[in-house]
């Protein structure tokens, strides 16, 4: 995957729902000269994980650009079965409707490899500092990126990455108010803030354009805006 | 050069400086921002005389860049009608705007039997009203207006958020009603609005700011392929003629001059 060791490296990025794959994306991250993304398909968040993690799988085995990520729903069982092998597991606790609460998610944490990149959108009110308890206690080392925040959540979830036990860092997608992605990079430094858009989902153009717009030294916007995704995931630098 | 139809006056945790005349200034440049349309997130939250008096204190501090939008609020009509006099007359006000009020307080959100009073009586000032509509039921309640009383302009502020296309499709035929670009960050609900005749002539550029940065909303703008034309229609050239801020063509306008 030598396309994704330079340039820009969007964290989140979407597959599907159909028409919109592989080529739909790849051709919005090339209007843009973003180099690489994590993908996952919208099968695993909005129908199941494990048909969606492998259709993932199946959509970015032909693209040297594209990373598949994986969904974790402690919905179903064995649920760290469905993401076996991914570098990026993800939660959609919101979207997919249940509580952070939920028994079989601890499980499911203490299940995972220390060597996984855990990303949760915390976008609800509660789930930052929620999450952050159950990964102390399930004693997750590994590194977690919290994202799909903007306003209190974001002021929770600066808070909370505080409290986390391993390395930790927000993406930036939901960052759409003015000064956040700023906000983000002066409390948890330019190396914890990590350039993330959901596109097509979201604007990939409204994204990029609001870590540009922060008004970071150079090196600092290169960080989020690609290196902290790929040394986070083991990418080359 | 962009014209901000929508933005709000008021600090946030990460914008403290959005409630200071001199640090949104200087925030509006360094968006290439030439005019923003202030409506102040105190009266919003129902401060009304002291939100819209913060507003006009800061347009008339810089009233080459800034102009208001004077909050009114359908649950207290003596009170939005008083504000509504003592500013309407004044061109440092735009128009008057509208918002469902902040759940917490209670009140009446903004429907046709809730307004209908408060708007017809509106018409005097012969300016726009802007109405946040966040919804497709939000906008509809829109349209109903603009069919009851055709001689105002409307500015539907958030194209229906997460139902813009049943929004577009509820707003387009009414001529008196315009969209802002402000709401959710995505793309397809401005190409939908450009596929449809005139489309390009009912966008005016807003943001929301500073719950949505300007930025992000050209960032929109650059997903898709626009023409240069239409590019510079939706950034200022719209909002130029239908509020009178500069140079356009007023027989362009697609909506009736007034009663």
């Amino acid at each position: 995957m030598a396309e994704l060791a330079t340039g820009v490296f969007d964290l989140l990025t979407l597959l599907g729902p159909a028409p919109s794959g592989v080529e739909t994306l790849s051709a919005l991250l090339a209007r843009h000269n973003v180099a690489g993304a994590a993908a996952l398909s919208t099968q695993a968040v909005f129908f199941d994980a494990l048909c969606g993690n492998a259709q993932t799988r199946a959509e970015c085995a032909g693209s040297t650009a594209l990373l598949p990520a994986a969904v974790l729903d402690p919905r179903v069982l064995n649920p760290a079965q469905h993401v076996a092998g991914a570098r990026l597991v993800c939660l959609f606790p919101a979207t997919q409707n249940w509580p952070l609460t939920f028994a079989p998610l601890a499980g499911a944490l203490r299940a995972l490899s220390a060597g996984v990149v855990l990303w949760a959108d915390v976008a609800r009110l509660g789930d930052a500092t929620i999450l952050s308890a159950l990964l102390r206690d399930a004693g997750y080392a590994g590194p977690v990126v919290l994202g799909g925040v903007t306003g209190a959540a974001l002021v929770e979830a600066l808070a909370a990455t505080g409290a986390l036990p391993g390395p930790s860092a927000l993406s930036t997608d939901g960052m759409h108010g003015v000064g956040e992605v700023g906000l983000a990079v002066r409390t948890l430094g330019p190396e914890r803030v990590v350039f993330a858009s959901r596109a097509p989902a979201q604007s990939l153009g409204a994204g990029l354009a609001l870590v540009r717009q922060a008004g970071l030294p150079v090196a600092d916007e290169a960080r989020v805006l690609g290196g902290n995704a790929r040394r986070l995931l083991g990418l080359p630098l | 050069m962009i014209i901000d139809v929508h933005c709000g006056f008021g600090p946030t945790a990460a914008a403290p400086g959005w409630g200071s005349a001199d640090a949104l200034i200087d925030a509006l440049d360094a968006r290439s921002v030439a005019i923003a349309l202030i409506a102040s997130r105190l009266a919003r939250a129902g401060e009304l005389a002291a939100g819209n008096a913060d507003v006009a204190d800061v347009c008339a501090a810089h009233p080459q860049r800034l102009r208001g939008w004077v909050v009114l609020d359908p649950s207290r009509p003596v009170e939005s009608s008083a504000e509504a006099r003592k500013y309407l007359y004044d061109k440092r006000f735009v128009g008057g705007a509208l918002y469902p009020p902040p759940a917490a307080r209670g009140g009446l959100g903004v429907t046709f039997d809730s307004v209908l009073e408060l708007v017809t009586a509106f018409r005097r000032y012969a300016k726009p009203l802007l109405v946040h509509t966040p919804t497709a039921a939000a906008m509809q309640e829109v349209a109903q207006l603009a069919r009851q009383l055709s001689s105002v302009r409307f500015i539907a502020s958030g194209m229906g958020g997460n139902d813009w296309r049943e929004a577009i499709d509820l707003a387009l035929p009414r001529l008196n009603v315009y969209l802002d670009i402000s709401g959710v960050l995505v793309s397809p609900r401005l190409a939908y609005m450009l596929s449809l005749p005139n489309g390009a002539r009912k966008l005016v550029f807003a943001s929301g700011a500073p719950n949505t940065d300007p930025a992000a909303l050209v960032g929109l703008l650059d997903d898709l392929d626009l023409s240069g034309e239409d590019r510079e229609r939706i950034l200022f050239a719209n909002a130029a003629r239908l509020l009178g801020l500069g140079a356009g063509d007023a027989t362009d306008d697609l909506a009736p001059a007034g009663v």
